[in-house]
């Protein structure tokens, strides 16, 4: 196949492809060349997202808990940048950001020239007005009309938006490449709105226009419009109760902190979700000042704390049901038996412990010892039962497990296993006294406030554990109900029905008979349940005080958590009462005017 | 004093303006990548350091290029086979590596990323030349000798999928193909697949390359039998291309969709070739300036420093400077064809025809696809396009038929 010949063919036919290649720069370059100039010059295709609208937040019956606002922002177009240095000091004048901060925002975005940055959101209407009589000068800046979040409450449980950080921004372009995230853009940072927040963001809508080269907009391309429509999030029905939480919120002691949870006894949607102290969630949404941040990160009573969920703290007597509960059906003792006589303290070796009523409760059945919440009664019960027993009870019934509430960030409890004790102390026999201390639910036991809820709302519901949860469904932008059935789990509590029916009867003995400790929960018309608590805090503040129970009218209907911290008096004295005033809140204004709630979730 | 003689000996064969090509393309390579990772927004301006990696990549290459031409000849032939089945090594490792872009392409060797199709290319073309070109070797045996070697590195690229490096691979088996001692017929026969299935998307352009194709054979005055043969053949697989068409990749289906119709799709697919384009067009005559390229500087190009490159360089340096591009190529092409004349070597002839073809293919491809006529699919542009992988290919390409030229004084 090779000669002379052929070779010299060979320089033609390779010649041709690149005389074709010649053909069509010539035709682009020189003839078709100023049309394409005019197109570099004037026109270009360009992609305009048109961001969704973030889904709202409301309460069972509509009520707004997080809307969006009209807010104006002041935002900059790099490309039509003049003199950087003169803008960022004219913005500076007027708004606190530092000069250098504008600067690197626009250095980062240098290659995206026609990408609209926000420099400030929610500017104060006075300050726009001042601001726009110059912005003749300064052809980058301009201000939008958009939303802001606004929150109708202060809560731990809604969660808060705010700026999307570096990290963040990368993980969610990574997990929904077609959500549009930006490293503008504001997302759910905890509660309802990170948990829900691809669902409440929405997707972004896409709108191609063609641009002069000075950012213009020349001529709108309605040709794609159809497959990018945007789609706004979806608006949020939660399971609280507004009136219910308002109310809750507005009687908490002043100046105290603590917890406050009532759930709906039959599906375990939250009704109330009460944390104190709280912080204004409307700072995040807006620009957050580093001062008012700073503040809350190093406030000593930690109001960035969630206590119902993030927050452990010694049971104190609201644990002697669990002892309750193992002891029985264990057939450790019967109800029955009496144990030591209560004459106000406990010896055991050279430590005496006390009983928190000093003259005594002489003797007792175990009906009675939860009635007068006696401590003697559960020493003494605490030398006949072996720590496993106690430690498979809290583990069987899910008190060390998280609830699956719908919320990020959920801690557990702790209870110490015989090899916690032995890998710290080494001894086997000190167990003992620390038995003693955990029979009373001090010492080492810690629960959150909210696996204590699910616990005391399974004793109510005849041993059906139920997930609390706080969503209940999604309402589409065109306002349509969607029903959506999140899998809320359920199972059973591992007691038997003898003893769950022996501890609900104790637990209403502890409210409604002379001598309970709960008597301050009694409400005329209601029946309730409950035992309260006071964890003695050894370094001498004042205890934590509990109360647990639930409320029921022709069946339980709602249960509640109240947890006060470092409260001068007894779980009986203020926790019980502060119940007693929900549940008669509850029924005369939540319950008369809607009836039962458990109908929607 | 030998080794001096030697050197000197083997020097005067070697080809100097080939060299030089090669060179001068580097250069402009290094400056296209500095402009094209510039850019400018008012009195602001950024360069990214890219070039500066691409310079130590230049060092390492001719480096390289020395070693392949000092590599003794017999030794350089042992090599050949063992090198073919390590790049299909590697294109099988590449398959298990994390996807960049919706491909995997790239070997991760720390900072470095390895492309082996690149090498696989120069491998495929040395193993072919050394098959083909076997004394008495039968029309069957070279067509099997062909789908054994060409097959499994084409199909491991479109499982990438790497639709662009897969075509200059048909293009390759089809010029070493050409040149070997194949007959007319049977390369008629073997090529007219790709034809059939091109024109099987237009049933009327399908009908007239039939009749044309069957009137070629039938001046060669064939049997009945092999016209039918064909006839089927090709039937079949016009038949067959709307299943394969099916079985293509959304994105795939749309690049070819948006060739045909930049405007189709001005966002996805069609949005580079019309972003190209119009910065070609806009380079004009005497194109806009060094680093002064609007379309560039607005960042409205893409992947401008790798594929892109050349719309850098045209809307830059316009018709000029695109033609003088073209020229060089073309020249080196000029060269490299003009090298198959001292050299009488069946085997190594294949394996520089093997190698034009490839040379020409990527850069008439490349520049095609900047010009926004052929479907956009990643492929660099040799010599000038950014990335460490391509460059050493290349280099070593043009060192083996240097080695050729310069050794076959003393070889056989």
């Amino acid at each position: 196949m090779f000669n002379g010949n052929r070779i010299q063919a060979l320089t033609y036919i390779f010649l041709a492809p690149f005389l074709i290649l010649v053909f069509f720069l010539f035709r682009f370059q020189l003839v078709e060349g100023e049309t394409y100039q005019k197109y570099a010059e004037h026109n270009s295709i360009r992609v305009q997202t048109i961001f969704p609208t973030r889904g709202e937040i409301y309460d069972r019956h509509f009520r707004p808990i997080a809307i969006n606002e009209p807010s104006h922002n002041l935002y900059i177009l790099p490309a039509k940048l003049t003199n950087l240095s003169e803008t960022a000091k004219f913005i500076n004048q007027h708004l606190p950001i530092p000069e250098e901060e504008i600067k690197e925002l626009i250095f980062q975005s240098r290659f995206r020239a026609y990408q609209e940055l926000i420099i400030y959101r929610n500017v104060d209407f006075q300050k726009v007005v001042e601001m726009s009589e110059q912005l003749n000068n300064y052809p980058s800046l301009f201000f939008k009309t958009e939303h802001v979040r606004n929150y109708s409450i202060n809560n731990h449980f809604s969660g808060y938006i705010s700026k999307i950080n570096r990290t963040e921004f990368e993980n969610y372009r990574a997990q929904f490449p077609y959500s549009g995230y930006t490293i503008n853009c504001q997302i759910g940072k905890t509660g309802i709105e990170r948990e829900y927040e691809t669902v409440l963001r929405g997707k972004p809508g896409r709108r191609l226009i063609q641009v002069d080269s000075s950012g213009k907009l020349f001529k709108e391309n309605p040709a794609d419009e159809e497959k990018n429509q945007v789609q706004h999030g979806k608006d949020i029905l939660l399971t609280i109760d507004l009136q219910l939480q308002n109310y809750i919120e507005s009687v908490f002691p002043k100046g105290y902190n603590g917890a406050v949870l009532v759930l709906d006894t039959e599906t375990g949607g939250i009704l109330s979700y009460v944390s104190r102290p709280v912080f204004d969630l409307n700072m995040f949404s807006r620009t957050l000042s580093r001062d008012y941040w700073d503040n809350l990160v190093t406030d000593p009573s930690f109001p960035l704390m969630d206590r119902v969920t993030m927050a452990t703290y010694p049971p104190a007597s609201l644990f002697k049901i669990m002892m309750t509960g193992t002891v029985l059906d264990n057939n450790i003792i019967s109800p029955e038996t009496k144990l030591a006589y209560c004459t106000g303290s406990y010896q055991y070796g050279n430590r005496v412990y006390r009983c928190w009523n000093p003259h005594g409760h002489g003797s007792l059945n175990l009906s009675d010892a939860i009635k007068h919440s006696c401590n003697v009664y559960f020493f003494d019960l605490s030398m006949r039962v072996e720590l496993p027993l106690i430690e498979n009870f809290v583990k069987n019934n899910y008190l060390l497990d998280r609830t699956g509430i719908d919320l990020p960030t959920e801690r557990t409890g702790f209870f110490p296993s015989e090899e916690w004790y032995i890998e710290r102390l080494g001894s086997k026999v000190l167990i003992t006294g620390h038995k003693i201390n955990l029979s009373i639910g001090q010492g080492e036991v810690l629960l959150t406030p909210i696996e204590i809820g699910a616990f005391y709302n399974a004793i109510a519901n005849n041993g059906e554990w139920t997930q609390p949860h706080l969503f209940s469904r999604f309402i589409s932008p065109d306002k349509n109900n969607e029903v959506y059935n999140k899998p809320k789990s359920t199972k059973r509590l591992d007691i038997t029905p003898s003893t769950l029916s022996f501890i609900q009867n104790s637990l209403y003995r502890a409210v409604n008979e002379t001598g309970g400790t709960g008597l301050g929960a009694r409400v005329q018309g209601a029946k309730v349940y409950g035992k309260t608590g006071t964890a003695q805090n050894p370094a001498g503040r004042n205890p934590h005080t509990w109360f647990a129970g639930y409320a029921g009218w022709d069946k339980p209907e709602i249960t509640i958590v109240v947890l006060f911290e470092n409260y001068p008096g007894t779980g009986g004295g203020v926790a019980a009462p502060f119940a007693g005033q929900i549940i008669k809140f509850y029924q005369d204004n939540v319950r008369q005017l809607n009836g039962t709630i458990a109908s929607n979730y | 004093m030998l080794l001096l003689k030697t050197l000197k000996k083997r020097l005067r064969h070697f080809d100097w303006w080939l060299f030089a090509c090669m060179i001068v393309l580097m250069i402009i390579g290094v400056i296209a990548i500095y402009s094209a990772l510039t850019s400018r927004i008012g009195e602001d301006s950024h360069t990214q350091s890219e070039y500066i990696r691409q310079i130590v990549w230049i060092v390492v290459a001719l480096i390289i290029f020395v070693l392949v031409i000092a590599i003794p000849y017999p030794v350089f032939e042992l090599m050949i086979l063992p090198a073919y089945f390590f790049s299909l090594a590697l294109l099988l490792l590449v398959l298990t590596m994390p996807q960049i872009k919706g491909a995997t392409r790239w070997i991760m060797l720390g900072p470095f990323q390895l492309q082996p199709a690149e090498f696989t290319k120069i491998t495929t073309i040395l193993l072919l030349a050394k098959e083909l070109s076997k004394p008495y070797i039968t029309d069957m045996q070279i067509l099997i000798k062909v789908v054994i070697i060409g097959l499994p590195p084409i199909l491991l690229l479109l499982l990438q999928p790497d639709l662009g490096s897969a075509v200059i691979f048909g293009a390759i088996v089809f010029g070493i193909l050409a040149f070997s001692d194949l007959s007319d017929y049977w390369l008629i026969l073997s090529v007219s697949p790709f034809i059939a299935i091109v024109t099987s998307f237009y049933f009327p352009a399908f009908i007239i390359f039939m009749l044309i194709l069957l009137f070629v054979l039938y001046k060669y005055n064939l049997s009945w039998i092999a016209l039918g043969f064909t006839a089927v053949i090709n039937t079949f697989i016009f038949f067959l291309v709307p299943f394969l068409w099916n079985g293509l990749k959304e994105y795939q289906q749309n690049r070819i969709l948006s060739f045909l119709d930049p405007t189709r799709d001005p966002l996805g697919a069609g949005y580079q070739a019309i972003q190209s384009r119009i910065a070609i067009g806009n380079g004009m005559f005497w194109g806009r300036g060094f680093l002064e390229g609007t379309q560039k500087n607005l960042n409205f190009l893409p992947e401008r420093h790798t594929d892109f490159i050349f719309s850098v360089i045209a809307e830059e340096f316009g018709f000029v400077g695109s033609m003088l591009i073209i020229m060089i190529f073309y020249f080196f092409i000029y060269r490299l064809i003009r090298s198959l004349k001292s050299i009488t070597d069946k085997e190594q002839r294949l394996a520089i025809v093997g190698i034009i073809t490839l040379f020409t293919s990527q850069a008439v491809v490349n520049i095609a696809i900047n010009l926004g006529v052929f479907p956009t699919t990643g492929l660099p542009l040799p010599f000038i396009s950014y990335g460490g992988s391509s460059l050493l290919a290349n280099t070593i390409a043009v060192a083996i038929i240097m080695k050729f030229l310069t050794e076959k004084s003393f070889v056989r």
